[in-house]
């Protein structure tokens, strides 16, 4: 379970990168087997299909709206921390 | 009679919950005689006071906004056909508002049934040696999800006796061996789960093998008729656990829970408020209200004679009014209408009660796929079902009622959960992704493994209507929806949004 603290940060972090890409909904998920469970994020559903990206073996995040291979490749990187307290966080019994 | 070892169970468990109760941190939700007043305070309703309500609750459903009990009341206690013809109307509309006009369809598996419990409406009861009890092994399990799978469905509910042999662990490992099963294009993808109450660290333990909603009945909220039918000295006999058990769900992580009650063991009405009053508590408390709610209605059961004599069975008119009643009491819910009923009973409630999901094809009996073909085993079932149709059959009848059906599971595999659902169900924009997902699974299905009359209609009718609302409605998808279509021709499957 994430912690208040991490989750407000994962929502500052999700709308960073909502405002810089023009992006309209950015969020984090936890892989559960088949499920992505919902942890945080920011920005309104357009009905627009989704993309994902796998950050770290449990961590996923979603978006709506174009993000071009490079700016997945920046944002992977600079998430990496993120998705490292993340996997710490839900490690915890 | 319990073994031994059954019995150092559920006394080191009974220990256990007796514990957790006297310090249970929430009120209890449940005021029989508040319920009572509510409900007693509204006899004779105005009629225009009624219509108002109606209203309301139709433009609640673009907020989520429930109705308050008093609102309940007022519409549960008039007798005017008038004002009934537009409640109906009204939880038609609504649930097409909120979800589209689609049903999701699944299957249950039984895959325990021996139980430490010993409650007086259930054929699985521990007391009762007329109906045989069984726990499916990994193989055995395996072999129920291919013959289910090779029936096309993709989402299933998985039920299980409280005992020993199917505690936690035993429920994780079932659902790790449910999603690793493959046959041909079939699998199941989405797999919920009914069973006992639990700790926190066993739902966590659950959580993590990756469930889709978690589902406990109350089965009665009413106090005295609670201990009536559940003896004191069994796990279900307390009813404070039970009661917060989906609150344990939430503080565990699990974010999509299901309430529900067996009507037929009290009054209609009080049950109807209490299952508000428990959607209100979870709001409350975490802000996340019942993903479905459930409202089976007692039927027969081997050895089981108050499932047919309680004085509390719930009639055809006045089943019909509280489904539709829940509808409008709880617009973005999802709402489950069970093959315990008739074909033509379901029929004419999915027309005016604002259903969302149903069983099809259903088995109930321990291993009752393997043996597709013996509707009832009522020797090893909890109760008797009473539409037995295959799904095809089933499938057909809704498409030729107008129907999308839909065995979409993308929902929770897109992160679409918890509160990151809720807002899509309450500001009913959801059927976007519905239909959409709809479209997608019920191709597959006419791929795969419809028969030709479902294939014809399906192809010629189904589809192109609900592409068309589609291309009208949420015209960014349609596009995709082609091309996931034509994917799916070229024997690429699991489309989704």
């Amino acid at each position: 379970m994430l912690t208040p603290q991490t989750k407000t940060a994962l929502e500052n972090t999700a709308k960073n990168i909502c405002r810089q890409h023009h992006l309209s909904q950015f969020y984090f998920a936890q892989s559960l087997g088949p499920r992505r469970h919902y942890l945080a994020g920011y920005g309104q559903q357009t009905f627009n299909p989704a993309q994902h990206l796998t950050l770290s073996e449990n961590v996923v995040v979603f978006w709506q709206g174009t993000l071009p291979d490079q700016a997945r490749t920046l944002i992977k990187q600079a998430l990496r921390p993120i998705a490292q307290m993340i996997e710490r966080e839900i490690s915890m019994p | 009679m319990l073994t031994e070892k059954e019995n150092t169970w559920r006394d080191n468990r009974l220990e256990q919950i007796r514990q957790w109760e006297q310090h249970c941190k929430y009120p209890n939700f449940i005021d029989d005689n508040l319920i009572w007043t509510t409900i007693n305070q509204q006899t004779n309703p105005d009629k225009q006071k009624a219509f108002d309500i109606v209203a309301k609750a139709r433009d609640n459903s673009s907020s989520g906004t429930m109705l308050s009990p008093q609102d309940v009341a007022v519409l549960m206690n008039s007798d005017d056909p008038e004002l009934w013809d537009a409640i109906f109307e009204t939880a038609n509309w609504i649930k097409r508002h909120v979800y589209g006009n689609r049903i999701v369809l699944f299957a249950p598996v039984y895959v325990s049934s021996p139980c430490v419990n010993n409650c007086a409406y259930c054929g699985f009861r521990q007391e009762n040696a007329k109906v045989k009890k069984s726990t499916l092994n990994m193989d055995e399990l395996k072999d129920e999800i291919t013959a289910l799978v090779d029936t096309g469905h993709k989402r299933t509910i998985l039920v299980y006796g409280e005992h020993p042999l199917s505690d936690a662990q035993y429920i994780c490992q079932t659902i790790e061996t449910v999603y690793t099963v493959k046959s041909g294009y079939g699998e199941i993808r989405r797999a919920n789960i009914n069973a006992a109450p639990m700790f926190v660290p066993e739902y966590k333990d659950i959580r993590s093998a990756g469930i889709g909603t978690y589902q406990i009945f109350q089965e009665t909220y009413h106090h005295d008729t609670y201990k009536k039918m559940h003896p004191k000295g069994t796990l279900k006999g307390q009813y404070a656990w039970r009661l917060f058990g989906l609150h344990r769900a939430l503080e565990a992580g699990i974010d999509d829970v299901a309430p529900g009650v067996l009507f037929g063991l009290y009054d209609w009405r009080f049950e109807l408020l209490a299952m508000l009053y428990h959607a209100m508590a979870l709001e409350k408390e975490f802000g996340i209200g019942p993903h479905t709610m459930s409202y089976p209605r007692m039927v027969s059961a081997v050895n089981t004679p108050l499932a047919d004599h309680s004085r509390y069975l719930v009639s055809d008119n006045d089943f019909k009014k509280l489904v539709a009643l829940i509808r409008l009491m709880c617009p973005y819910t999802g709402s489950i209408l069970t093959a315990r009923e008739k074909p033509a009973m379901r029929h004419e409630v999915v027309k005016i009660g604002g259903v969302s999901q149903m069983d099809a094809g259903t088995r109930i009996g321990v291993g009752g796929y393997g043996q597709i073909k013996q509707e009832n085993m009522p020797d090893k079932q909890q109760f008797i079902i009473n539409d037995p149709r295959s799904l095809d059959d089933f499938v057909l009848a809704l498409c030729q009622q107008g129907y999308l059906p839909s065995f979409c599971t993308a929902g929770y595999r897109e992160g679409r959960t918890g509160a990151n659902f809720m807002p899509l169900a309450k500001q009913a924009s959801v059927k976007n992704f519905c239909i959409a997902n709809g479209i997608l699974t019920f191709k597959e299905y006419l791929l795969d493994y419809a028969s030709p009359k479902v294939k014809q209609i399906g192809n010629e009718v189904v589809i192109p209507t609900f592409a068309k609302w589609i291309q009208q409605n949420v015209p960014q998808l349609a596009g995709e929806v082609t091309n996931k279509l034509k994917m799916e021709e070229h024997q690429q499957r699991d489309q989704h949004f």
